[in-house]
Order: C-alpha cells, then structure tokens, then sequence
C-alpha cells in the first residue's frame, strides 16, 4: 500500500469551531496514531486470501470487522515509514484503544476463520498480545475504562469495556477485569447498545438503538460504569442517527449524526459534557459522502475518517481544516484500505473511578419517582392527578422484543411511587388514569442494576431541573413489589 | 447495706419532692485528706480497702507533660490540657462540678481522689462529724458505693493516648505554623488588604500592589472575620475562641482593645457613621451591637440559626445577616433559613426573612447602586433520599437575591453535571456591575454579571420565579461570565476599592489569589509566609473541603459539616432503605476518642467510617487510598471544639447543679428506685458523657426499623401520625440500637435523638419519651426538667 499524505496545514476550523483552546498553537502536530484498516474488498492482494465471513459492510454499522483488518501504527512525521502494521498474524483485528499512559492498546481481533472476536491487549513496545476475554460470541469494542469498587472488594480494580453479541444479534455493552474476570452485563437496552466512551467525569457514553431495525435511529446515553443511572445523553430523536463519540479536552462531545430525511449528508457535531441537550455546535457538514470516528489530536485539532459517494471511494483519514475543500485536509489515504478509528498516541489523566451499590448477588432494584403529575413538554403543565393515578411497568421481551405488562401499581396523591422492579430488565413505564386509560407513555427503555435505587423527579422532567426538598407519600410505605 | 440504700433513696425523694432546697444543701467536695482522716488504713471507723493507687495521685500531674498537648489536639480540646474540663474529667477530681462546689480542705493536684467515684463528701463529712460531737445522728450525706463499673467511665480505650504514647504521634511544628486565610478587607483607599489568618491567630496586612505583607499582628484565638471602620483608622477582627473582638489601630497596627462578645463570634461590620460595631454571635444565635466609643455592647439581638455574615443594605440604612443552619424543624418537614434584618437607625429587627428549602447562607453582600443583597447558599435535600449523584439530587448551591421591597429570589450557580459546590463567600464589584463568588470545594470564583443576573429574574414569571429558577441547572449559563480555577479552598473575597481587583483567600494554600476584574484572570498570587510543606494534617484538611472527591463535585465533608460542626439536618441516605431510617447529621469537633460511630454504631473507627462504605453510598467515586484515609482521619481527628461557654470558670451555677443532680439521681420523686438502666448517668457517664456502646433506649419510631410494613395504613396519621399511637416502636414488635451519643457541646447541635426528631433538649423528654424508655423522667416537674437542660448545655 502506498499512503498519500497531506500537507499539514491549519487549524483554524476545529480551534474557532471547538473552542479548543489552542490559540497561540505553534501549528498542528502530526503524532503517531493507531489506525484501523479494513480491506476496501474482501481480500488484500498484499496479504493474500481473506476470509470475509460477513457481508461486505456490515462492518461499518458496528459488526464484526471482515477478515483483512489490521490495527496499524502511523506516524504522520515520518511518512516515508508507512503504515506499520502491529497485528499482522491476526485475520481480522481492529478498534483500538489506548491505555491512560498511552503505552498498551486493547483491541479485538480473531485469529482464524472459526473463531470469535475476543478483546486483546498489546503493548506499543512490542511482544505478544495478551487475551482478556474468552467468550463464544464476538466481542467487537473494547475500551479502558478506570476503577471499579464495591463494598466487598479489597480494593478498587481496572476494569475495560466490551461490547458483546448476544445469539440473537443485539449487541449489548460489558465490563470485566483486566483478566478477563468479573465480566458484568451494563447495558439492557432491547434494541443494542454501541460505541462506548470514557468521559472525563468516569461516565460511560454509548450509542443506542432504538428500535429494533436495522435501519433504527440512535441516540447518545450515559450510564456509570457500574450500569447505573442510565440517561439520554442528548435528546434521542427519531429520524437521527447518532454515532462516533469522541471528547475533546474541554469537555465537549463530538459525534457523528445523519438523518433518515430532511438534510442530506453527514455532520460532525459537538455538544457540552455539561449542559449535552442545550449546547449543541455543528462543526461540519459534508454534502455527500459518510463521516465516521472523529478524535482529538494531542494539538486539539480533529481527526477524522471520511468517504465521498463516489464509486469505490474509500474511508481515507481527513484534519478539519476551515480552507481546504469540504473544511477537510487529507491526512493518509490508500486505494486498497478503509482507514478508520484513528487513535492519537499520547497519554492522557486517570479518569475518576467508580464506587458502586451495585450487588451482582440482588436480583431487584428500586424506582422511586418523586412526581409522575410533572411534564416538560407541555411548559407550565401538569398532568392532572385523575389521570395519573396508576402507573404500568412494561418489561421488553428478551429475544421477540415483544412487550410484556408486569404490572399496574397506584401513584399517590402527591404524584409519588416507589416500585421494587426486575434488576437488569429493560422497563418502560406507562400513566394510566383511573379508567386504565393510557395518559403518557414512555418511549425508551430504562433498566436498574441490582440494589441500585433510581431515583426521577418527573415522568418526563427537564433534565436540568432539580429535585424539590419534598418528603414524598410513596416513602412512606414500603416499595410495591413488581414481579418479573 | 439495705437500710442504709433505703435511706438514702428517701433522702433524695424527699430533696426532689420538696423542689430542692438551697445549695448549701448540696455536697462539695473535701478532698482526700479530709476522706482518709476516718478512712484510712489503720484507722478505726469504717477504713478503706482499697490502697492508694499511685497513677491515680500522679494523673493531675500528667497533664503538664508535653505529650498531654498532644493528646489533646486528638481531642479537639482548645484549651491546655490542665484547664480542658475533657480531660480534667478523668485526671482530676471535681470538676464536674468545678471549683464553686470544693471546700478550703480539697486539692485539685492531688489528681484522681476518693471523690471521684464516692461523689463530693462535704455532707457527709459534715454527718460525720455531728456523730463524733455526740450529737444525734444525721441523715445519711449521700455517698456512692463507687463499685468498679464506675472505673470504666475513664478507663476505657483512647485512640488519641495510644496514638501519642504508643505510636509516638506529635503535631508537626509546621501544622503549627499554616496561616488559613478565610476572611479578608481593604482599606477605604485600597492600599491595605487586611487578611484574617485563622490557623495562625493573626491578621496579616498586604500591600496588594506590590504583593507584600506589610506586618502580621496576633489577636484572638480562631479569628474569624474583619471590618474596617469607615475613616479607615480601626480594624475590628471577631475571634471565634476568645469570643471577643480585637480592636486594632490601622496606623500603628497595634491592638488597642479587646472586648468580649458572645460564643463564636464570626460576622463583623461597623455601620456607616461608625460609632457602632455589629459583631455577629454564632454560637448562640444572637448580634451583638458593640458602641465604638465605649466598646460595651448596647443591644443584643436573636438572629436565625448560626448568624454567620452581614452586609449593609445600599440604603445604608439596615444590615442584611445571613444563617448558616435552618432554623429547626419538624420531622420530614422542609427547611428553611433566615436573614435577618437589623435597621441601623434604631439597631433593630425589622425583618425576618425566610429563605425556603435553603441552607448554609454565608457570604453576603450589597450591590452598590441597586437596591440588590446577594448571598450565597446551599439548597440541601434532606427529605430526598441519596440516590443518585446527579442533577442536584443532593445539595444545589447558588444565590439569594433579597430586594429592597422584601422579594427574595433563588438562582443557581451549578451546571448540569458540574456543581458548584460549598459556596462560601461573594462580593460585588463597586460599580455593581459584577458579583464574585467563591467555590470552596471545587476551588473556583465565578463571576457574575448581575445586570445579567437580575433581569433573568425580572423576566420569569412569578411561577418560574418560585419553581423553576431555585432550582434549573441551566439557567447559570445566562449570568455567569467566567468560571475561573484559584488555590485551594477559597473563601472570603472582596473586590479592590477601585473595582479593578478581585482578592481572594485562598484558605488551604496560605495565599490570596487577585484577579482583574475586567479579564476575570489570575493576575498573582500573594503568599502569607505559610509553611509551603503539605504535612498529612494539611493534606486531610485539603481533602475535607475538596468537593472533586465526589461523583459530579457534588459536595465535600465541609457541604454538611461547617466549622466541623452540623448543618442541623436529618437525612435518608440509602444504604437503609428509602424514605425509612432519617439520621440526624452529627458533629465532627473532638470526636476521634467517641467511637462507635455512625447512629448504629457499626463503625468502631474514623478509618471504617470515612472509608469504603463512604465511597460506595456517598462518593460513589475511588475510595481514599490509605494514604489519603490516613490523612482525612488524622484532620477530623484534631478538629477542634470550642470550649462550653454555658460553664462559668467556677463551675456549675445553682441551677446547674440541681439538674446535675437530676441527672445523677437514682430515685424518683417519690422516692422509688430509679432501675439503672433508666438513669441517665448509666448511659451517658465518663468524661464525654457517653458509655461509648449501643444501647437499646426505646426511642425507635416507625419509620426507624426494618420492618415488615406492607399491611399497614401508614397514612393513618392516627396510628403513624407524629406521636400516633404506633409512632413508637414499643407498639409494633422490633427495636432497634443506636450509639449512644457524647455530650459535650450538646448545647450547639440541635434537633436531637438518632433521627432529628427532638427540636430542643426538652423536647427528648416532654414529647419522645412516651412509655419512659428512654430514662424515668415522667415524675420530674418542670422546675427539674429546666434545672436538667440547664446542665446539659454545660457539659
């Protein structure tokens, strides 16, 4: 392969755009970077016959990646060495991620044609990878994340993140030690969940669908890292698909959206880690073409893959760039490879781990709300009392998505009730008014982790209001125990 | 022996019965000698078995080694250990009741006597002696038994003894010498910055300009705050300890007067024309008004809950006060706080201004030239349970805005996602233009554009007003201008005279940080002369104020624990289950050598209870490391507890001492005996008061156990109501154990029992003690019960 690489040249987009903070930046750097590269056909001459077991692109919507990819190390300072390809006895490896002190990569891979994709960790400096997990489904993503403790713990312990495959396709995010130990399910969402993100608070972003069809927009949702306090990240809209996050030193969310109709063409976007639903930036649009995997260069600048709609274009590695065509500057491009996933070497801080109420042994947790009467879409509004006055817990099917009704409970006076519900279950919630009528109904799916109380001001609050110092009616009974 | 019980039983009956004679009917103490001239071995009557015990002769002594100061700071004692009551309680006879209540014949020095477990002996040594003159026989005079159970009031474990005369522990000469700027003011003409140092006991005068300290002048122990006079030639500084005011001379910088004020004294300001003082008495609720001339106080007046800082209004005409607590509470009830408003005229109260769901008021200021006070607090929500640590579902923080027509509004200074926690301190700018505040737990100062800030308000509709802008993340964004990273806990902040500064104390770093105001940057910083070592005391201290160590910065030790005292809340936390189990907050001064702790009494050490349950349903981040653990423990270790201002120096008034011996009494009015378990001195005994155990005192509600509710009509208020006929545990089936708690500065932390549920001291007895299980106290009469508080609030 013969790489073509751009001239370095300006930053003016991403630092004006981003507010990176990089005035008065020498210029942009052009680091050593980690790089996924999948064959643009189902074999590499250069490599001989691969074994693509997937079609062609599946890969690019989150499945397995075709046989031929291979995590590669660029230094765009000395471009006369290439690509230096760091898994090359894999048949198919990809999706790296860099340890904190950017000296070890996880990335998942497989090494022949029957097995499945596990999670790897490698050393920039060389020598054998070393296996972390050791599951019969695939294992697609994976990703640092920083310490778990629980009470019983002696002490608190690295963890990763991995996204699994179930049997029945949905993808489904996980945690385990760095041995591949404790592997504990965080995600429930019925319809999969994608591309987790470390942020700098120790939360967990990721991409989830939410619908169960291929074509099903996404939207961007946080959790801790122990599965706890699921939210959406920005508000999930239908028609949206949302991918890619990245985050930038100073706190902002970059992703990918496209829609289903109305605008054409692919967008980088940005919002604040601190106010996600009221801060959002369009950094660029490109008219035609896809973009995918934005990240952050140790200058502040942004990566990212790009490919045209032209006949046989492939994902070729792009800087933002304010003056050149398309506010791109090409980086690395090869006729015979898909570049992605651009993973900036540098070390970066410690993100703050987590201490968790989690117990893995309880197989319950609690929803408290504290007033189903409050409604956000509706400004000024509240749901009159007679029309709430029960409220539906509906639990996703495992495999059929099909709905099931667990139960019907009273809502008090006040607005409040406090439910005992399936831990690890998907759930969503109903008002009914005293007829059984249906008043709202909720859209989107949300799950407790065992022992964990989740605790919601409203049936549908605004997300930056805060709770009332109120000592509700609900807490002064015990929970309403809902079956499973 | 029976007999002998009886009668002294009855005695007591009939003391009580008769509303207590005069104290001249009450024992003193004798001392030793006069004890052994009967009593000892060899003796005729009645001598003791006991041999002199020579650790007991030498325990006074002790006191003066240099490892008792030590000792001492693990105790959060404030005074020298040979004039601490703490420890005086154990090494000494008679300081219970203190030196009224000893006789010419008795000797402190001679450390740990007969009395101390006999009890004072004065009437029955006087009976004594009635026998030798041949004179009928007297009454019996009251003498304990002094059985060995009462050695373990004082013979029991002390981490802080083992820590100094086992392990070898020392304070470091460098904690001694930290600076801890908290407070600050300029000079009318902004050449001086006048810096209150309270670690060091001093105010330090700058020359911001060239960013040196001018000369460093010792006050009063714990200063607090300072003001200036208005012609700049006096500086007024309130010390919290010495509960006085030192009056400095500005030009020679030399303390001139000393005048004494109430209990922990914090806020201080001279009105306009200068000739008063208003010094702000935290510790008993209470302002004082000082004359300048005379320096005697003219005026006394009750504040809210804790008075902690004042501004005058721009009227110049009356002076806004800020409350650090609520004002107390019923039961699951919201809270609320006051600012209260003095006219200056007249030096009254013309205004109580209640701040609903509001806690921990602290800064306040005036906004020249609008009629505009802002202070700054906490929203703290207690009633909610600790679920999550997200969207100020713990404690919100931000700003009161209280105008001239009386209209107070709340906003916001947090962020989605990102608190601004333990806001301490504002000033605003002299034109009025901008608003200083300061973040002690995230180390920040926002500024605030209040043009900005009072038309979000002025726009929002009267419901937005009271619903949505108390309590919106979001609406921070519309009127704070930068956010700005300082040192280490900043705390007091004043803008320069000419608007163009902003000095900040960084309390933690021993520096004032100064900002343009304009660019809203770090200009310099100005060290104070601190030791520039981070010792593990200082590093404790750092990580006590530091919010950061929270998921979300949501709150830091300091959020519930001001001055290491109490926010005077009951909270849910969640490890027991939601809306059950409330646990009143306890404080942290003095209380390494209390264990257990937790109401439950399930953590035998500091370590246990700042460890990881704390991370796992508190912080929900990384637990401390050892080393940080280490650290934390050793800074609540040494946080100190301002001695009892109820305790004259003699001792125990008349009144005090009637409701000690309430307190001691092992019979009733009528003479019948009091079970040991039901007296209070069973429970509460030693020198904290407190047998350091769990104890099952019936005083378990409903909603304080773990039981099987789900048949129950809980909104039957009839049976579950407050004080319903099941709102006791007795009528239902379990109870539960709670620590029994210490007493010393039981006075300052109100409400009282493990839940909060008492509002006063009296209130544990005439509405929580229902069936008499916790103590026989029905009998007293209100004179009795009044002598008991008065007691109380001495210990």
């Amino acid at each position: 392969m013969r790489p073509q690489l751009g001239a370095s040249r300006g930053l003016l987009l991403a630092s004006s755009v981003l507010g990176l903070g990089m005035q008065g930046s020498p210029g942009p750097s052009a680091p050593r970077m980690l790089v996924t590269l999948v064959p643009a056909r189902g074999c590499d001459e250069a490599q001989g016959p691969a074994h693509d077991r997937e079609p062609a692109r599946d890969w690019e919507k989150g499945g397995p990646l075709p046989d031929g990819s291979r995590i590669v190390l660029l230094d765009l300072e000395k471009p006369s060495a290439g690509a230096v390809p760091l898994t090359a006895e894999w048949l198919a490896a990809g999706r790296a991620d860099l340890s904190d002190d950017g000296e070890r990569f996880l990335f998942v891979g497989r090494r022949g044609p029957g097995d499945a994709f596990q999670v790897y960790e490698a050393s920039l400096a060389g020598g054998e990878p070393r296996q972390v997990t050791h599951r019969t489904g695939d294992c697609l993503e994976a990703i640092y994340l920083s310490t778990l403790f629980t009470i019983d713990a002696e002490r608190p312990e690295p963890r990763i993140c991995f996204r699994g495959v179930a049997e029945d396709g949905v993808s489904s995010l996980h945690t385990c030690r760095l041995d591949g130990g404790d592997e504990r399910r965080i995600t429930f969402q019925p319809h999969g969940a994608a591309s987790p993100l470390l942020l700098a608070d120790g939360r967990l972003l990721f991409v989830g669908s939410l619908s169960p069809a291929p074509s099903a927009s996404t939207g961007l949702f946080t959790i801790n890292t122990d599965g706890t306090d699921v939210q959406a990240f920005a508000a999930v809209e239908a028609g949206a698909f949302r991918t890619s996050p990245c985050e930038t030193p100073d706190g902002r969310v970059i992703y990918v959206e496209e829609r289903a109709k109305g605008t054409a063409g692919s967008a980088l976007l940005s919002v604040s880690g601190i106010r996600s639903r009221r801060s959002r930036q369009e950094i660029l649009r490109v008219s035609s073409g896809q973009l995918r995997d934005p990240a952050v260069l140790p200058d502040g600048s942004l990566v990212v893959s790009w490919r045209p709609d032209s006949a046989g274009s492939t994902f070729d590695l792009f800087r933002l760039d304010a003056s050149a065509a398309e506010g791109l500057e090409k980086l690395y491009s090869t006729d015979a490879w898909n570049e992605i996933q651009a993973v900036p070497i540098h070390s970066r801080a410690r993100r703050p781990g987590r201490s968790s109420v989690v117990d893995e042994r309880a197989s319950h947790g609690f929803l408290y709300c504290m007033d189903a009467f409050l409604w956000d879409l509706e400004p000024g509004q509240r749901i009159p009392a007679e029309r709430a006055r029960q409220v539906e817990i509906i639990a996703a099917g495992s495999e059929t998505a099909q709905e099931r009704v667990l139960g019907t409970f009273p809502v008090e006076q006040d607005g409040s009730f406090y439910l005992q519900v399936p831990a690890r279950t998907p759930l969503r919630l109903r008002l009914l008014d005293g007829e059984g009528r249906e008043t709202r109904a909720m859209t989107s799916w949300i799950w407790v982790m065992p022992k964990e109380a989740r605790g919601c001001i409203g049936c549908h609050e605004d997300p930056e209001i805060t709770p009332p110092n109120r000592h509700t009616q609900a807490l002064r009974k015990p929970a309403c125990e809902v079956k499973r | 022996m029976r007999r002998r019980l009886a009668a002294c039983l009855a005695t007591c009956a009939i003391r009580f019965a008769a509303g207590q004679d005069a104290g001249s009917a009450l024992p003193s103490y004798v001392g030793s000698g006069t004890c052994l001239e009967c009593h000892a071995l060899g003796r005729p009557e009645r001598p003791c078995s006991i041999e002199a015990i020579p650790a007991h002769e030498k325990s006074y002594r002790a006191l003066a080694r240099e490892e008792a100061e030590d000792i001492a700071v693990l105790t959060g004692t404030v005074d020298l250990p040979r004039e601490s009551l703490l420890c005086l309680g154990c090494h000494a006879t008679s300081t219970d009741l203190g030196p009224r209540w000893t006789r010419p014949s008795f000797d402190i020095t001679a450390g740990v006597q007969c009395e101390a477990c006999h009890g004072p002996g004065s009437l029955h040594a006087e009976a004594r002696q009635h026998v030798r003159d041949g004179a009928e026989p007297p009454p019996p005079a009251g003498i304990q038994p002094g059985d060995r159970e009462g050695c373990a009031a004082c013979h029991r474990k002390r981490p802080s003894h083992d820590e100094v005369l086992q392990r070898g522990w020392r304070l470091p000469n460098t904690d001694r010498r930290y600076k801890t700027p908290v407070n600050l003011a300029t000079s009318p003409d902004g050449s001086r910055l006048y810096v209150v140092c309270e670690h060091a006991d001093s105010l330090v005068v700058l020359d911001p300009k060239a960013g040196s300290i001018v000369r460093e002048v010792a006050v009063g122990r714990r200063p607090n705050d300072v003001a200036v006079s208005p012609d700049g030639k006096r500086l007024f500084v309130s010390n919290r300890f010495s509960r006085s005011l030192s009056v400095i001379d500005a030009a020679s910088l030399q303390v001139v007067h000393e005048v004494p004020v109430g209990d922990d004294p914090h806020g201080v300001l001279a009105n306009p024309s200068g000739d008063r003082i208003y010094v702000l008495n935290t510790g008993e609720n209470s302002i004082s008004v000082i004359d300048a001339r005379s320096f005697r106080e003219v005026r006394h007046m009750a504040s809210g809950n804790g008075p902690w800082s004042l501004a005058l209004r721009p009227d110049q005409r009356s002076i806004a006060v800020t409350s650090v607590r609520p004002l107390v509470c019923g039961l699951g009830e919201p809270h609320r706080s006051e600012v209260t408003v003095v006219s200056t005229g007249d030096d009254l109260v013309t205004q109580r201004v209640m701040v609903a769901d509001a806690n921990m008021l602290e800064g306040v200021t005036s906004v020249p030239g609008r009629d505009v006070v802002l202070f700054t607090l906490m929203r703290t929500k207690n009633l909610v349970p600790i679920t999550r640590l997200a969207q100020g579902w713990v404690v919100t923080n931000g700003l009161g805005v209280l105008s001239g027509d009386g209209r107070l509004d709340q906003v916001l200074l947090d962020e989605p996602n990102r608190a601004f926690p333990d806001p301490v301190d504002v000033a605003a700018s002299p034109d009025g233009r901008l608003a200083a505040v300061t973040s002690g737990g995230a180390d920040e100062v926002v500024i605030v554009d209040i043009e900005a800030l009072l038309d979000a308000i002025s726009s929002s509709t009267p419901e937005s007003r009271a619903e949505i802008l108390p309590n919106h993340l979001g609406t921070s964004s519309r009127f704070v201008k930068r956010r700005i990273q300082v040192g280490a806990n900043p705390r007091g902040v004043v803008f320069s005279p000419d608007g163009c500064f902003v000095y900040v104390a960084e309390a933690l770093d021993d520096s004032v940080a100064v900002l343009d105001a304009r660019s809203s940057s770090l200009v310099r910083r100005i060290g104070l002369g601190g030791p520039a070592k981070v010792t593990a005391l200082r590093a404790g201290e750092r990580l006590f104020h530091d919010a950061r160590r929270t998921q979300g910065r949501q709150f830091s030790c300091r959020s519930c624990h001001p001055d290491g005292h109490v926010d005077g809340l009951s909270f849910d936390i969640e490890a027991d289950g939601l809306g059950l189990h409330p646990v009143d907050n306890r404080s942290l001064r003095g209380i390494f050598d209390t264990a257990p702790f937790k109401w439950e009494g399930t953590n035998p050490t500091l370590d246990r209870q700042c460890g990881p349950r704390f991370a796992v349903f508190f912080t929900r981040l990384d637990p401390f490391t050892p080393v940080e653990l280490d650290a934390l423990v050793r800074y609540v270790s040494t946080i100190e507890r301002p001695s009892n201002p109820h305790r004259a120096p003699d001792g125990l008034n008349l009144q005090q001492r009637l409701g000690k011996a309430v307190f001691d009494r092992v019979a009733t009015n009528t003479g019948r005996e009091i079970p040991r378990v039901k007296r209070c001195s069973t429970c509460h005994d030693g020198a904290y008061r407190s047998a350091a155990s769990i104890q099952n005192v019936g005083t378990t509600m409903w909603f304080d156990a773990p039981l099987d509710l789900s048949e129950m009509d809980l909104h039957d208020d009839y049976s579950y109501g407050p004080l319903g006929a099941a709102y006791f545990q007795d009528l239902v089936s379990i109870d539960r154990s709670f620590d029994v708690p210490h007493l010393t500065n039981v006075y300052s932390s109100p409400p009282y029992l493990h839940n909060g549920a008492a509002a006063s001291l009296e209130e544990i007895w005439t509405r929580y003690n229902l069936y008499e299980r916790h103590g026989t106290t029905h009998d007293l009469t209100r004179r009795q019960l009044n002598d008991l508080v008065a007691y109380l609030m001495t210990l």
